[in-house]
């Protein structure tokens, strides 16, 4: 549904919590025409019943009783009921059915489309880089024209999601096909090509580690910074959350920032982790691990630098909670009293306080891959996330996390995987479209502030979804009167330390 | 075979009990229009349920119109009944005045 600007998919409104409620009054109605088809039955008795039949006097009486028994059990009557009851619940089961058909078959006929046309293009690769070096070379700019031509067309960005076929069509090729090593991700290939998107990206990124590009091994260390003056608060709404993560992303500032904030409650502290953006374009990997190795090998769901770093640091924070100490560098702020952030001591289960991950882009990309981390989440209790303009479709969160994804419909990043998020009564996405008859580009339709204009539209929509997002993860955004906000920010980084 | 007049009464009592239940039966089916869902999909579904409410209602008026009728039926029985020992004994009083001659 829309509201605002926005278009919401999943969470509590969404359609997949609204089959199943279909469903579940459609059983309910099955049980009601069972109780009528009685009725009918019963009344059937009695209009059968011998005693009925009239005596001279009386069969003026007999016969209008007779007649008016026959018209209550008749079609305008009970069975007409037990008839449109049953013609009710057929009609909303087949509904149902088609509708999760559709959805499936829409996503495989996606999907399909989508490696067809990318395997043209990888088969074709060495033609389209010379004609791409050629129109260069001719002064076209061609990033410009891309980043335009998906303001106009965003589905073009969709055409991302088909990796697999863009693997199977270099491989097709004898130029390119040398270029993908066999490895340890080969393994993940059929004989059609890579069989999951993340297996062909996998390919992609072990292929360019030969050549020293996209390559995160090798160890990460975390270092505790001073928390900048820029953005060192507690948010106390959706869009002062997603607002902050510009500064935060900032690689001249704060590069490979994460940052730990520690909100009191009345029952213990509540943790938000915010995950710095892309800040290295640059391919070749360096220390700064907010970058596109972690992009690529996050989205083939591998585990980063950065998401260890982010481990780390998120113990780290929590220790130091535990130990009622805290350390030089922390941004305390919040409340207006100075009192400690957290109750408790060196006894308290940090693995039970409740954990929000935030990101925009593949701050994003990162949260929803912890989230879905066993090994992280055995440590720490997410739950809750938040995205912005990161493509999370793939990303198999457990069902009892609350995800809320901000897109943009002119953004593509979002739309790299190629396929929509889940619909479910736990994700809530909600899009923007920023279409206001200007001519955009891709890149201005990512920034962080249209996200946070967006997430001032969710804070103030009365959407079910959005409502039922926002009353769960209230606690992150309303400290305990009183009490301080505790900021800690991490940087971390490649290498050893 | 003809009912006695308490047979009939008895028969117009489960049919007003019929109504009663379709009564009950309505009041099931109308809260199913709670589903929250918003789409042309649950909006339809609503309509439909709404629709078979509205006809559970007219079914269980049909129902009461039936129940009185077949009291009216029994009290037409019951007359003839209550009538019974005033023909005999007109028949037998003509009887035996006819044999008197």
């Amino acid at each position: 549904m829309s509201d605002g600007g926005l278009r919401v998919r999943g969470g509590v409104g969404g359609t997949t919590v609204g089959l199943a409620a279909l469903e579940e009054a459609s059983g309910r109605l099955a049980g009601s025409a069972q109780d009528i088809a009685a009725s009918l039955a019963r009344t059937l008795l009695v209009a059968a019943d011998p005693g009925l039949a009239g005596v001279a006097p009386a069969v003026v009486t007999a016969a209008a009783a007779e007649g008016a028994l026959a018209l209550a059990v008749g079609p305008a009557g009970l069975a007409g009921d037990a008839a449109r009851l049953v013609g009710l619940v057929t009609a909303t089961a087949a509904t149902v059915s088609a509708y999760r058909a559709v959805d499936a078959e829409v996503a495989r006929t996606v999907a399909l489309t989508q490696d067809a046309v990318m395997f043209v293009v990888g088969s074709q690769a060495p033609e389209l880089a010379v004609g791409v070096l050629a129109l260069e070379a001719l002064g076209v700019d061609v990033g410009g024209a891309l980043d335009r031509a998906v303001w106009e067309v965003p589905a073009v960005a969709d055409l991302a999601g088909g990796a697999e076929g863009l693997v199977a069509g270099l491989r097709s090729d004898p130029l390119t096909a040398p270029l993908l090593t066999p490895g340890a991700a080969a393994d993940a290939e059929g004989p059609g090509g890579p069989r999951t998107y993340e297996d062909a990206l996998a390919v992609l990124a072990d292929s360019a580690a030969v050549w020293g590009l996209l390559d995160d091994s090798g160890p990460v260390h975390m270092q505790r910074e001073p928390a900048g003056p820029s953005g060192a608060s507690a948010p106390r709404s959706l869009e002062e959350l997603v607002r902050g993560q510009g500064p935060l992303s900032d690689p001249a500032d704060h590069p490979g920032r994460i940052r730990v904030v520690e909100v009191p409650t009345g029952t213990g502290p509540v943790w938000l982790v915010e995950v710095s953006g892309t800040q290295v374009w640059d391919p070749r990997t360096g220390a700064n691990p907010c970058d596109v190795t972690t992009d690529v090998r996050a989205m083939a769901q591998e585990s980063t630098a950065l998401a260890r770093g982010v481990q780390e640091a998120l113990d780290q924070a929590q220790a130091e909670s535990r130990a009622g100490s805290d350390g030089a560098g922390s941004g305390g702020t919040g409340s207006g009293a100075a009192g400690p952030a957290s109750a408790g001591g060196p006894g308290r289960d940090a693995s039970t306080e409740p954990v929000m991950l935030v990101g925009h882009s593949l701050g994003g990309i990162v949260a929803a891959g912890l989230a879905s981390s066993p090994a992280f989440t055995a440590r720490h209790r997410v739950t809750h996330v938040v995205t912005a303009g990161s493509p999370v479709a793939r990303m198999p969160v457990p069902a009892g996390v609350q995800v809320l994804s901000l897109e943009h419909h002119q953004d593509p990043v979002p739309r790299l995987e190629g396929a929509p998020n889940p619909d479910r009564s736990g994700w809530v996405t909600a899009t923007r479209d920023l279409d206001d008859g200007r001519d955009g580009t891709g890149s201005e339709a990512h920034g962080v502030g249209e996200y946070a204009a967006t997430a001032a539209a969710v804070d103030r929509s009365t959407d079910p979804s959005l409502v039922a997002w926002r009353d769960g993860s209230e606690a992150f955004f309303h400290p305990a009167e009183g009490a301080q906000v505790v900021v800690r920010d991490y940087r971390i980084a490649r290498g050893a330390p | 075979m003809v009912g006695g007049p308490e047979d009939i009464r008895r028969l117009a009592r489960r049919v007003a009990l019929e109504a009663e239940q379709v009564r009950e039966v309505a009041a099931q089916v109308s809260a199913t229009r709670s589903v929250s869902w918003q789409s042309a999909t649950a909006s339809a579904f609503r309509d439909s349920v709404t629709l078979c409410v509205l006809s559970l209602h007219h079914t269980a008026e049909l129902l009461d119109t039936a129940a009185r009728f077949l009291l009216a039926h029994a009290s037409a029985v019951q007359s003839v009944v209550d009538a019974l020992p005033l023909v005999g004994g007109a028949v037998h009083h003509g009887r035996r005045r006819g044999g008197d001659r």
